[in-house]
């Protein structure tokens, strides 16, 4: 038997197996269109409290609220009176005076903007209010809960 | 079928890529898919409104 195997081989009639494998390829591409944005989360409202004719300025507290633009996109704040439609890109500082308890007030931002970094970033409504104001009350305390005009709006433009 | 890489990321997006299916020839035309995904809530770069990106990849078929 090995005699007739051996014989084969030299006959080339056996040969080893082969498992090569063949292949071919292609190039194709992976396109991506990034449309950035920008959300605001809600503000907290900001706090005053005043007396009647006091000699230094008040300054608000709270007023707290964060952007979350796309990394790299450039935005910044404007500020509008009132919940009237935005009217971009709204204003760096809006002056109002409260239609309840008559105290005018000026709020701002703790920044003009910024550039997104993909994470939410922290900033504030900041508000003064003028010393020696009077103020309307007709008791030892109030507060402006029935205000018309003391919702504001905060635009992000980007 | 191989892909040279099954993941990337392009202005800072994050994808992947897998193919549909493997097979077996017949002698006529098999239509397969290389299929992507991007996860959510990603950000992503970019600093103008819209930016576009492109990446090039490889698909390897063996039998």
């Amino acid at each position: 038997m090995k005699k007739l195997l051996a014989a084969l081989i030299a006959a080339g009639v056996v040969c080893a197996a082969t498992t090569d494998a063949a292949n071919t390829s292609g190039q194709f591409n992976v396109n991506i269109t990034l449309n950035s944005t920008c959300s605001l989360s809600t503000v907290t409202a900001l706090d005053f409290t005043y007396t009647s004719f006091q000699g230094g300025a008040a300054t608000a507290s709270n007023g707290g609220f964060t952007a979350t633009c796309t990394n790299t996109l450039p935005y910044t704040f404007g500020l509008q009176a009132g919940t009237g439609a935005a009217v971009p890109p709204g204003a760096a500082t809006i002056t109002v005076t409260d239609n309840r308890v008559n105290l005018q007030y000026v709020l701002g931002t703790s920044a003009a903007g910024g550039t997104g970094s993909g994470a939410a970033q922290s900033y504030n409504i900041t508000g003064t209010m003028a010393a020696n104001q009077s103020g309307t009350c007709a008791t030892a305390s109030c507060t402006n809960a029935a205000a018309t005009n003391k919702t504001q709006t905060l635009i992000l433009n980007f | 079928m191989a892909l040279d890489a099954t993941s990337g990321t392009l202005l800072g997006l994050s994808y992947s890529l897998a193919l549909s299916a493997s097979g077996s020839g017949t002698g006529a035309t098999q239509s397969y898919n290389i299929n992507g995904s991007m996860a959510a809530s990603q950000a992503g770069t970019c600093g103008t409104g819209v930016c576009t990106g492109s990446q090039t990849r490889t698909l390897t078929l063996t039998w």
